[in-house]
């Protein structure tokens, strides 16, 4: 059984008067419906989303995270940064067809994400400008789909 | 300009096997295509649910969310293994939060797509919540 931690901190000095923000949370990524079995898998990857459909059209969204290969009901816990320095560049991030936000340059998300449904992908869509996003999915059961052709 | 930051680690020793996983990124956080900090936030809030019934954590016409570049922080307070929180847009599932779960997401928002949460079970489950814009 693997340990995997991962910790978040939210820290500002002057959003709000008077008060300092200063947030910690920390937890292990478990198995679906288990305090004790830790996820055992992981996916990890770097990826340049392009504007253009490679100069074939108007800008399209990619599947960035597969719901299918990952398995619906199960633990994935999806980790998603955008890269570029271009700070009016940014990836519209949606699930099924609806946004969930905008990751402009510099930005990374957190998402423990179980799949209701197999086409539920997390989808990715650059604007502006090639987007380069890295990646991680820690999870507790990957299915290859894809047979050899 | 104020200055927000967020940060998250993720490691592990023995999830692959011969290569410690350890992961990190820091980030102030900023308006959309922009250097200027974020500005305004919700303020940390704290929602109490004691039914399966799905409803508004973030009701975008009303909590004045905007720019495009919003944040949303959000975490299940509970340890339960069994109970868990849907987050939902616009009625679409799209984040499962287990106790002690939390999930941290850029959020745009705009008509009918609210942020919201339907717990499992009727259990007694709270959950903490802050956005900026």
């Amino acid at each position: 059984m693997a340990t995997t931690t991962v910790t978040f901190s939210l820290r500002s000095s002057d959003l709000i008067p008077s008060q300092v923000l200063s947030m910690t949370t920390s937890k292990r990524l478990y198995k679906a419906g288990s305090a004790l079995d830790g996820v055992n898998q992981m996916d990890m990857g770097r990826v340049e989303v392009p504007t253009d459909d490679y100069g074939g059209g108007a800008a399209k969204a990619y599947d960035l995270i597969d719901a299918t290969a990952l398995a619906v009901n199960k633990s994935n816990y999806i980790y998603i940064a955008n890269l570029t320095t271009t700070e009016s560049n940014y990836v519209v991030v949606s699930c099924k067809d609806h946004v969930i936000g905008r990751l402009y340059a510099g930005d990374f998300m957190w998402l423990p994400c179980n799949f209701d449904a197999a086409t539920n992908d997390i989808d990715v869509q650059a604007f502006v400008g090639t987007a380069t996003l890295e990646y991680a999915v820690f999870h507790e059961g990957k299915t290859l789909t894809e047979t050899d052709a | 300009m104020a200055t927000t930051t967020a940060t998250i680690a993720i490691s592990s020793s023995d999830l692959m096997s011969g290569q410690i996983v350890s992961l990190s990124k820091s980030n102030t956080l900023k308006q959309a295509a922009s250097k200027t900090g974020v500005e305004s936030t919700t303020g940390l809030a704290m929602k109490t649910l004691e039914s399966a019934s799905k409803v508004d954590l973030i009701t975008y016409a009303n909590d004045d969310i905007s720019g495009n570049a919003a944040k949303l922080y959000v975490k299940n307070t509970g340890s339960s293994t069994d109970q868990y929180v849907q987050v939902l847009v616009n009625s679409e599932e799209f984040a499962r939060l287990y106790g002690g779960d939390f999930m941290f997401i850029p959020y745009t928002g705009g008509s009918g797509e609210d942020i919201e949460v339907q717990p499992s079970t009727s259990a007694k489950v709270t959950l903490e919540y802050i956005a900026f814009y």
